[in-house]
């Protein structure tokens, strides 16, 4: 695909390029050497790393909420776009400008927002006990941090999944309809399979998304979910600790890689398949 | 500076504004030239407000012109700062122990106690990287209607879920909480220091499933109002402030409370150099501490503050000789020495 662009047009990414690398890539490359030479040059802070039972512990939490979150918001997220794909006009405008709003606000708006709806004091659990179900504890436990993760990632998994099934040819589901399928049937053998690499990209989309999670858990799980990026921002802040902090992020990010290309992997094969 | 619509106006018009400038600064209390800028990093809020307004007016024509720079200062910024050697603050609001991590790492310069008098503050609250600014504590707050007018006097009964239920808001920090837990499990005050971990940490547990941590004093504030707790560690600042806005429904307790000092330090390669010294003693005057408690139920560091302050917030106030007996000061040299190591151990154990 590259043969089609004249090598010199090539020339017109270098100052994207330059600009990317002098002011992004160079400077988060000499954070992360901080991991080799703070406090003092050697490998002690992946030993730490390696052997300190407390990062395991928050590792283990924040690939465990990452995976919930992501899974259900991909299957969240696939209602939602197939139902603007298959929605008239005005309908599948009104659903994209709620999900568009949603993805504009800030996150610490919409967990003060969650917080606000799904408090003690708030409408939700006003709403449970005039129905006497409740109140329920919503926020500050577990599920609460799952709820704010939800609801930041399901805009990513829409508009990912509507993407792929936009591109999906509409004369193949009436094909389909016309030799006596039912909808089930067009779902799962037409839609389903085609629709599937929009699937799994927003699946590691919202996935690496969630692995740097900070201001979701610290402030809907009452404290008691701890992830990563939290635990970075202790030793940054608090114990100038630069160099297990670093060491900390490099985790971080070679796990952000290798998730991505393992849930990239079925697409890509996928692709491959489908060209043979 | 000048303005470009002034690079235009007539000879006559500068010599006038020339003039008028003069005049300016002949009068005292407007910032001249010759002043020395020494600038002050603080946390922002209401405090920072009250610090601006009674430091302003103390300072003026003193020859020592304050900025305020409300950006907080944390320690990671000021290591930033000396390593890039682009050092913007004198003179920062910091804990006592993060003033010494960084003097530690030369990163911070040591007090000149030949020109801050030792004695303007309470005796052992004078250290080799910072000198104590105001001191707060942190204390028992409760929420006297949710608990039906049965109130917590001890830690022992913040641990008592059976006679007191309800959720507890504890500080997402060991500074506080470590040396509740102790004397809830029946440490004596003067026994707190060293800490006993392994003890503590199994009084925490027996307590978690009952406590939602706070990161920030707004947060500990916005738990108690909104009922989401009905008691909790807040410090003395929050838990006063909730008391004067609902005295029917806000309580607090200093019984087993923790002194804690904010500090002055002075960042490595501070722009001011010396001149920061002179500001310092001068933040310590009495009377401008006095008037910042007044503003803030920031409790002045200086002993000689206390006459300046009416009788009537001695209760409140964490440093008057009645709340002072009741509480442990707290060990600097302790957290120095285990902060990093035992705040770690403590995510570890509330962490899901």
């Amino acid at each position: 695909m590259g043969q089609d662009i004249p090598r010199a047009f090539r020339l017109l990414a270098a100052p994207a390029a330059l600009f990317s690398f002098a002011l992004f890539l160079a400077p988060l490359l000499l954070m992360l050497s901080l991991a080799f030479r703070d406090p003092q040059p050697g490998l002690q802070n992946f030993g730490w790393m390696a052997t300190s039972s407390a990062v395991g512990k928050i590792v283990w939490a924040t690939f465990r909420f990452s995976a919930i979150a992501s899974v259900i918001s991909v299957m969240l997220g696939f209602a939602v776009a197939y139902a603007i794909w298959l929605s008239g006009r005005t309908l599948s405008l009104v659903l994209l400008f709620v999900v568009l709003v949603s993805f504009w606000l800030s996150v610490l708006i919409r967990c003060f927002a969650l917080i606000l709806a799904l408090g003690p004091n708030g409408p939700v659990n006003a709403t449970l006990a005039a129905l006497s179900l409740g109140p329920v504890r919503l926020i500050r436990n577990e599920p609460g941090v799952l709820l704010g993760m939800v609801h930041y990632l399901i805009p990513f998994a829409v508009l990912t999944i509507l993407a792929a099934l936009r591109g999906i040819d509409l004369s193949l589901v009436a094909a389909a309809r016309s030799m006596g399928a039912h909808r089930a049937r067009v779902f799962r053998t037409v839609v389903l399979p085609l629709a599937a690499p929009g699937a799994f990209a927003a699946l590691a989309l919202t996935f690496v998304i969630a692995l740097g999670f900070y201001i979701t858990p610290a402030l809907l799980g009452g404290g008691r979910v701890v992830m990563i990026a939290e635990f970075i921002t202790f030793h940054v802040q608090n114990v100038l600790a630069w160099g297990k902090a670093s060491a900390l992020a490099i985790f971080l990010i070679a796990a952000i890689g290798a998730s991505y290309g393992l849930v990239k992997l079925p697409e890509m094969l996928m692709r491959q398949r489908r060209a043979a | 500076m000048v303005k470009p619509t002034e690079l235009r106006s007539s000879r006559r018009q500068l010599l006038k504004a020339g003039a008028a400038g003069a005049a300016l600064l002949a009068l005292p209390g407007i910032v001249r030239a010759e002043d020395k800028k020494v600038v002050v990093a603080v946390w922002g809020g209401p405090s920072a407000d009250a610090m601006k307004e009674i430091y302003g007016q103390a300072f003026a024509g003193s020859g020592i012109a304050l900025e305020f720079d409300e950006s907080g200062p944390e320690p990671a910024k000021i290591r930033a700062m000396v390593e890039a050697g682009q050092v913007s603050w004198d003179v920062a609001d910091l804990s006592v122990a993060d003033s010494i991590l960084l003097g530690k790492a030369g990163m911070a310069r040591p007090i000149d106690y030949t020109q801050v008098p030792k004695d303007s503050v309470l005796p052992g609250f004078a250290y080799e990287f910072a000198v104590a600014s105001y001191i707060f504590s942190s204390i028992i707050s409760f929420d006297k209607k949710a608990l039906g007018g049965n109130v917590p006097t001890s830690w022992a009964d913040v641990w008592n879920i059976e006679k007191f239920p309800g959720k507890r808001a504890f500080r997402k920090h060991i500074e506080g909480v470590l040396e509740a837990a102790l004397i809830a499990d029946g440490v004596p005050l003067d026994k707190v220091y060293p800490i006993d971990e392994d003890r503590a940490f199994a009084k925490l547990k027996e307590i978690l499933p009952h406590v939602i941590f706070w990161n920030s004093g707004s947060e500990s504030q916005q738990l108690m109002r909104d009922g989401e707790t009905v008691m909790g560690n807040l410090w003395s600042t929050r838990a006063t402030q909730l008391a004067n806005e609902d005295k029917e429904r806000f309580g607090l307790d200093f019984a087993g409370g923790l002194l804690l000092p904010a500090s002055w330090g002075v960042p490595a390669k501070n722009p001011a150099g010396d001149a920061v010294f002179p500001a310092i003693a001068k933040m310590l005057d009495p009377e401008v501490q006095a008037k910042v408690y007044l503003k803030t139920n920031l409790s002045p560091s200086n002993p000689a503050a206390e006459k300046f302050i009416p009788a009537e917030f001695a209760p409140f106030n964490p440093t008057s000789a009645d709340n002072v007996a009741k509480q442990v000061p707290v060990d600097v040299q302790w957290y120095i020495d285990n902060q990093e190591r035992v705040q770690t151990k403590f995510l570890e154990l509330i962490a899901a």
